[in-house]
Formats: C-alpha cells, structure tokens, sequence
C-alpha cells in the first residue's frame, strides 16, 4: 500500500515536476514492503504504466493537480477539503486534497459523530468517508477538522467547467477501421464499464463511446446523432 | 745638417707613424674588459642555459656588443664610431642614440622581469640567484624569453602569438629584432643611403620599452603585424618565483647553453611559423602555490555510465530489462542521443538518472555493451554499458529504483544484500560454484526459457552472500562474485523529503551491508542500536522528529525526520470564464469574494436576499442535466423564485425557502450607482408579482408564510416610496 505514502509526500513537498512525480513513485514502489520481495510489479489492470494509473487515481479523488506551467508539466497539492454531495440516505464527505498524519487523526476523530468508514485500495490513497442524514453535521465535522467545507461538490465543478458542446453536423466526420481482428467495446454508461461489442451494433449505435483495438493500437470513436467521430483517447476515457 | 735629417726622419717618422695609424687593421675590443666577450661564457650556469639576474640585466645592457663580437667581428665597434668621419659619427648617433637611452629603459624593464617571477611555463633562460660576475649572453636568449614566457600569452585566447612550445629548441624562434623587419630597417638607413644592419642596438629596446610599460608588442610571425598582449609581466609575476629552476632546464639543459651561436645576420630569416591553438605545456608540474587556477569551464567530453534495470513479473517472468542512463546536474532535462541503431531521446528520472529504457535485443546489448552519445555545443556526454558476462544487481530501492539495478561504481556483490545475478549461460557452473562458496543459500536460477530471461543468460534470484571471499587473481571474471567487506549503511524505505530528511513518522530502516565483525558498534544518538526483526538497527528515539546521528566504526551520518507543515493554499487550478476557479474538490471566486453556494430547483433560478436590491439569477448550464441548479451568488439568498412569478404556473410554481433571513428595510445608497437603483427596482417588483400572484410555497408553514408576508410588506412599503 504505497498510495498512502505518495500522498503524505505530496504533502509534504506541495508541488513539483512530473519527473519528481514519477521518481517518487518509483522509489515508494520500489520498498521491499511491497508484496512481492522480488520486485514484481502490481499495476493493477495494466491499463496504464503503475504512474500513471496513480496520477489519474489522485487526479479523480482531487488530491493532487496536475498541469502544465512554463513548458513544463508539474503537479501541485489541492488544499484538504471535505467534499460533499447528495446521497440517497442522506449526504455524503469525502476527504480531499493534502493530508498530513495529524489532519487524518483529526478527520477520523469528527467523524465519530457521523458514519465514519475508510476504503482501501492499493493504488488509490486510503478514502475517508463521512455520511450523515444531516448536512449540518458533515459541515460541523469538517469544522471540528479544520478542513474546508464544499458542499454539492461535484455539481459545484460541473457548474464551473466550460459547457462542453456536442459534434454538430459541420464537425468533421470519421469512419471505423476496417479489417479483421478489431476489438470493439463499447462504454455503458449505466455500469461505468467497457462491454463488448461488435462492428454491426457500433454502426448502430445512437449516441456512445466505441473502443477499437488491434495489438497496440487504441481508437476511440464517439457516436452522436448517428454521425461517427474520432476522440482522443484521453477524452474518450476520462471526459 | 743634422739638425735637418733629425727634422726629416721626425717628419718621416711621423708621416709613418700617422700613415700607419690610419691604415692599421681593426681589433675587436670589448666594452667590458673584464670578460672576452668572444668567449663562450664561462659560468656553468650560462653553459647550462641559466643566467642570474644580474646576467641578465648585464646581458641586455651589453648584448649588441655581445652579439656584434660573436657575429660580426670585423664590425667596427663602439669606439671606432668616436674616430669615424662625421656623416658616419652622426650616421652611428642616430643609431646609437636610440639604443643608449632605451638602455636604462631595458634596466628598468630587467629589473621588472628579475624582481617579479615569471611565467610559467618557465622561460627556456632563467633564472638564478646571482652569485656569478655578469656574463654576455648573445641578445637572442633575452628575447626568446620574453616571448617563451608566453605560457601567459597563451592563456589569451585572443592574443596570436608564436609556439609555446618549450621542447622546441630556442634557436628554432628568431630573435624578436630580426621579426621586426621593418622597425629594423628604419632605424639602419642611413642618411648616404646605406643600410647597415645596426645589431647593436636597435631591436632589444624597442621590446622593453614596451614592456616597461607593461604591454608587450609583439610581432606576429604570421602576418608581422603587431599583437598586443596585455600586461605580461604582471600575468608573469604571479606565475613563476625566479628562485624555481626552469623544468625546461632540467629536462632540456642543452636547449639553450650558449654553446650554439645565434643565427648569423646574414643568415635566412627562420620561417615563419604558422599559428596554432595553444597546447598545455608538457612539461612537468613543479609548484603548485600561487600558480593559475585551472580553467573553470566544463569538460568537453563527459563518459557516463548505464545501469542495468531488471524487474521481475508476475510469476517469476522478468517484466523489464531496462536501461538507465546517468545523469550529472545540469545536465538537459531532455536529451537526444545517438544509439547504434538510431536516436533515442532521454528524459529527467530523477536528479541522477534519466528515464529508463527498455531495450529490444537485450542479449546482444549485454553481451556486446551499449554506447549512446550526443553533442550539445561544445559539449559531449557518452553513455556506455561495457560488455561483461556477468551482471550483479542490487535490489533497487537502495537506490530509488523499482526492482534491481546494477550498482554505478562497486560491480561486486555485497554481503548480507539481496541480489539477482544475470550471467553467461556457458558461465552457470562456475557462477552457481562461486555463489555457494560466497555462502549464498540455493538460488532460484532461470533460463531464457522463463519468459523476459534473455537467450543465452541464465537468471539466479535471491542471491545473498553471507561470507567473504578472497578476490581471484587480478581480472578474473568471478571476481565480482567475491562479496565486498566494506561496512556500507543503506537508508532504505520511509517517506524521504529530501536526500537525508525523511517525515517524522515514516523513517527509514537503517541497516548495513558488509562484513560485520563481532566488535561492530553501531550507535544512534550515542545510543547503542538494537536489530530489529528485519535487521534493521533501532535506538530509543531513533524515529522521534528532529536530526539524529548514525555513528558506526569511525564514520557517522546523520539523518532527520520532520513533520508536515499544513500549510496548503488554494489557487486557480482550473478556471473557464464563469468567474470561478476550481482545485480540487473546491470552488471559489476568481476575485476572492465569498460568494455563497446555492443550490435551488431548475425552476426556480431567480434568487432574492434580504435586503432590497439583492437579487441574483442563476443561468442553468445546458449541458448539465439536473433537477436542480447550483450556483454562487454574492449575498446569502434567501427566496428562490420562478424566473416570471407573474406568468408562472400556478398550480405548480413554488417559492422555495432557503434561509429564515429577515427583510431589511434600510437601502443601501452608499453608492448611489444607477444599477443600484435598477435593481432595488427590480426587488420590489419581483417580490410584489410573486405576492400578487398568490404562488404557493414550497414549505407551507406559519413561520414560512409569515416571513413571505413580511417580505411583500416591505416590497409594498419601498414601491410606495419609488413612485
């Protein structure tokens, strides 16, 4: 379980250079407390390189941000935030951004009031989750933690991201590659999840992404108002 | 009569004696007397190509008498110019006047070159204390001096100047009067039209006057154009004390020893040599106190090394074989270098490595080396992995590399480390002999059959050497699986900040490597060190906040552990023009301001504050699909209306609640701005249709529609007062 600790670093350092990012992640995997004595590299699904798949991991708990400054691409700590959104019973927190041992202490310890519980994942620093029926109550245990508060966080960012406009009629159209050996998927958007598909039913998809893949050669295709067009992978996986 | 003969052969005798006068042949008399100056000096020094100062300062006194007695001796000499004929009196002034009053300018420029050191390189004559009555030495040497002192003219890059040199022989450098062809010729014409060539006097002054003045000109061989090297003497005098013998001298006494006469005057001009970089002098270093400091700039040829990266799979396959190029600071971040089969480009790892690459044929680059190279300016890097049949790699995170890697200096294997050794397959026998006798336990070996092992390597994994072996005969290839004894600490693991800083809280395991005798003491904070389970040496408060000190045998380290300073701002991380920003799971105003977050029902975007004029509509963003909107406005709302109360539904319309804030009566006019106006208006007519129109609430409560009730009393109250 390194995740944890690339997190405390990243705290601890605040900001710093992709390189640094990955150096570090090298040296945190590279402890002998890892499972494997010899070395053997857990990446989980092996999607991505293990760096990676930790980035994008802290890049979607919003732990850390990454960006590109004067040519260069660096990473920089989001401050601790307890986020919070709607949830069918009630509300919900999650512990965001930088975290230090005595914040987590503190986190954990308001969060005896409401419904406390932390997740463990090997590559996704340990998530700290606060729910209660009240949003009073998660607000008041951010206080007691000194943490910031941002409720309906989720909808907060989507209000503030530039409306994304779908592929109109003057878009510029592409076509599906031909040949044998193509593996097609497509993304269901009901479980989050890659499913298999084929080119008949690709072709006749309405409005959904479509993965093509061929050894090492990834093509994305988004479907929209019957038309086909090409999408980067970035956005066709993360968007 | 007799009186008369007596009168005759006086007259006779005088006639003859004044005839013979005049006809008598010319002797060579030397200006000095005390010595032949037609002699070969007869100091040893001078023999051997030294000369104290007062040789010296006496040579350039009487060096064109010197060099007129050894060349030309049937010269008239000094004294036959008091007995010439005028024209050739006032000829021999205009040549001997410029040579006598420079003299004393030659005296005070020797006096310079003998009270200040000279350069180094040392001139080829030099330079002993004077213990020895003065000797002549022909002029050349004096020039050659000067100008073989050009260790510091060459130190100018921008000067041009003849040969440094100083295995060349000094008679191969023209003495500096004969370059200076033309000032010679100036000087030598004479009035009638004849030219003479004036030896005596006319080229030494000229140089040491300009060295009096602490410039020396000197003539260019190449294009006989004056070169300006500025202050000599001065570079000189911090160069070379005079009291240290030339090591030219040594290694070269008959380079110069007076044995060999200077070039005949009427001998050919030495040809001319052409101009070349200026090489570092070969000889010998003799001193090291107040000499140049050696050039500052970088190398222009750097050779780096290759690590050898390997990173076993799952199942017991290696997943990579990489290779990971140093890296020194400074070096580019991003670099493209040259392979055998192409260009690759590099880029930063870490402070001393840059990304590791991944070879395809790694049997052939192990087996024969990998050499990558680049030129950036003047400057090139080399990368080289040199060929060997057998590999020692050390676990990686000794070093902050995932895996195994090569170490960068010590190849061998340590004691009491972890190890993967990646040999020869013809080589497996003696590799498995050596490792049992270095007291390793039975290792794991793999072939190339184990997917990632290279063909023709064979694998062995666990190595761990537990005893020491004496090392082979010298380049013996399983010398490198005799375990080096060196005691070695390895901080390994923990959170590192920095080189030795770790966070409080996550310190790392201290433990050694190498031959630990019994008597090996370790302390931490002159504490005795206990071993853990793992091995690792452990102290109390060894891991407590604050810098602690490892002392083992006679070396210490010291380390630190800190804790985390919670000092996290908040920046614009993301921002597309809606007036906020967002980092990480925040939102916040681009301008700073506290706005509130709001969230209300898409039909309801119309929001009012308790005081008049705090009115805020939310634009619903199309591509977000919700039920509800949520928005920052700059006051703490407290209705959420239809956007139209007046044309609203009202069956379904609803005035949503969201905070019990009372009205406020007052209106704020401080500013007195138009749009304050427009939107006190804008308030009160709002809340008057929402009143108006009878919409229900949302919450339908005493407390509610009491408040809703003092609201529409207010709007009524101001629409009063604006009409």
């Amino acid at each position: 379980m390194r995740a944890n600790e690339l997190l405390l670093w990243l705290s601890a350092r605040r900001e710093g250079s992709w390189q640094q990012f990955r150096a570090v992640v090298e040296e945190l995997h590279s402890s002998e407390n890892d499972s494997d004595l010899n070395g053997d590299s857990q990446t989980g699904d092996n999607e991505f390189p293990l760096h990676q798949q930790l980035r994008l991991n802290l890049e979607c708990a919003a732990h850390t941000e990454f960006f590109e400054h004067d040519s260069k691409y660096v990473w920089r700590i989001a401050p601790p935030v307890l986020a919070a959104h709607p949830a069918t019973d009630g509300f919900r927190a999650v512990l965001c951004g930088a975290r230090s041992p005595a914040l987590r202490e503190r986190v954990l310890s308001a969060g005896q009031k409401c419904d406390c519980e932390t997740l463990i994942r090997w590559d996704v620093p340990e998530v700290i989750r606060l729910a209660a029926s009240n949003i009073d109550a998660l607000s008041d245990a951010a206080a007691q933690a000194h943490v910031y508060f941002q409720p309906d966080a989720s909808l907060a960012i989507l209000s503030h991201i530039r409306p994304c406009n779908p592929p109109t009629r003057r878009s510029e159209q592409s076509v599906f590659p031909t040949g044998e050996g193509w593996r097609i998927r497509e993304f269901d958007t009901g479980t989050l999840r890659w499913r298999a598909s084929d080119r008949q039913r690709a072709q006749a998809v309405r409005a959904g992404v479509l993965e093509f893949s061929l050894y090492d050669d990834w093509r994305y295709f988004l479907r929209w108002s019957g038309g086909t067009f090409k999408l980067s992978r970035a956005v066709a996986l993360y968007a | 009569m007799t009186k008369l003969i007596v009168i005759t052969l006086a007259a006779v005798a005088t006639v003859v004696a004044w005839v013979w006068f005049r006809r008598r042949p010319v002797s060579a008399k030397p200006l000095v007397h005390n010595h032949r100056s037609d002699e070969q000096p007869p100091h040893k020094d001078a023999q051997s190509g030294r000369r104290t100062d007062v040789d010296l300062h006496a040579s350039i006194k009487g060096d064109g008498r010197q060099e007129q007695s050894t060349q030309t001796p049937h010269e008239p000499t000094t004294e036959g110019f008091a007995h010439a004929p005028s024209q050739t009196v006032s000829t021999a002034s205009e040549i001997t006047e410029p040579a006598r009053a420079p003299i004393d300018e030659v005296e005070v420029a020797s006096s310079l070159l003998t009270t200040q050191p000279l350069a180094a390189p040392v001139p080829a004559v030099l330079v002993e204390p004077a213990i020895s009555p003065p000797t002549f030495p022909p002029l050349i040497p004096v020039g050659v001096s000067l100008l073989s002192s050009n260790k510091a003219v060459s130190d100018n890059p921008d000067a041009v100047v003849c040969e440094s040199d100083q295995t060349k022989p000094i008679t191969d450098v023209p003495p500096v009067g004969i370059l200076n062809k033309d000032k010679i010729v100036a000087l030598a014409e004479t009035p009638g039209g004849e030219v003479s060539l004036p030896q005596t006097t006319v080229p030494t002054p000229h140089i040491d006057t300009s060295l009096a003045d602490g410039i020396v000109t000197q003539p260019s061989i190449v294009d006989e154009q004056p070169v300006e090297i500025p202050a000599l003497l001065e570079i000189t005098a911090t160069s070379q004390p005079t009291t240290t013998p030339s090591p030219v001298d040594q290694t070269e006494p008959a380079t110069f020893n007076g044995t060999e006469s200077p070039p005949a005057k009427d001998a050919p001009l030495s040809k001319a040599r052409s101009f070349s970089e200026p090489k570092p002098s070969p000889t010998k270093k003799t001193s090291t106190k107040n000499e140049r400091k050696p050039d500052p700039t970088p190398k222009t040829d750097t050779s780096l090394p290759i690590r050898l990266q390997l990173v076993f799979g799952r199942g017991g396959s290696v997943k990579m074989l990489a290779l990971v190029p140093h890296r020194r600071e400074g070096m580019p971040n991003s670099i493209e270098v040259t392979a055998a089969h192409g260009c690759l480009r590099l880029s930063e790892w870490s402070a001393d490595s840059y990304e590791p690459v991944p070879v395809s044929g790694i049997a052939n680059a192990l087996s024969e080396g990998v050499v990558w190279q680049t030129l950036k300016g003047a400057q090139r890097w080399r990368w080289e992995l040199c060929r060997r049949e057998i590999y020692i790699l050390a676990a990686g995170d000794e070093f902050g590399l995932h895996g195994f890697v090569t170490r960068r200096k010590d190849q061998r294997l340590w004691l009491n480390t972890r190890h993967v050794v990646l040999a020869k397959e013809s080589l497996r026998e003696q590799v498995g002999a050596a490792l049992a006798e270095a007291g390793c336990a039975q290792s794991e070996v793999c072939d190339s059959t184990t997917p990632g092992v290279p063909s023709g390597w064979v694998l062995f994994r666990d190595v761990v050497p537990t005893c020491a072996v004496k090392m082979r005969d010298e380049g013996h290839i399983l010398n490198v699986l005799c375990p080096a004894h060196e005691i070695e600490p390895q901080f390994v693991g923990g959170i590192r900040l920095e080189r030795n800083i770790w966070l409080a809280g996550f310190p790392p395991r201290i433990r050694f490597a190498g031959e630990l005798g019994n008597g090996f003491q370790v302390l931490i904070d002159d504490q005795p060190v206990q071993l853990a389970n793992d091995g690792a040496c452990e102290s109390p408060g060894w891991d407590a906040e604050g810098e602690h000190r490892l002392w083992f045998g006679d070396r210490a380290e010291m380390y630190s552990l800190c804790t985390m300073k919670e000092e996290w701002d908040s920046w614009h991380a993301h921002h597309f023009g809606t007036g906020a920003a967002i980092c990480g799971a925040s939102t916040h105003r681009l301008d700073g301001a506290r706005w509130r977050q709001v969230r209300v029902p898409a039909a309801n975007p119309l929001l009012v504050g308790a005081r008049p004029g705090e009115i805020f509509y939310c634009k619903p963003q199309h591509d977000v699909r919700s039920e509800t909107i949520l928005a920052m406005a700059p006051f703490t709302p407290v209705w959420a209306l239809p956007i139209d109360p007046v044309h609203a539904d009202k069956r379904s319309a609803r005035l949503v609640l969201l905070d019990s804030s009372e009205p406020v009566l007052a209106v704020d006019h401080s500013n007195g701005k138009r749009c304050v106006t427009g939107a006190i208006r804008l308030w009160v007519t709002v809340v008057n249709n929402a009143g108006r129109k009878q919409l229900a609430l949302s919450v339908e409560s005493d407390e509610t529609k009491g408040l809703w009730r003092r609201y529409c009393a207010v709007a009524k109250q101001l629409w009063k007062k604006t009409r």
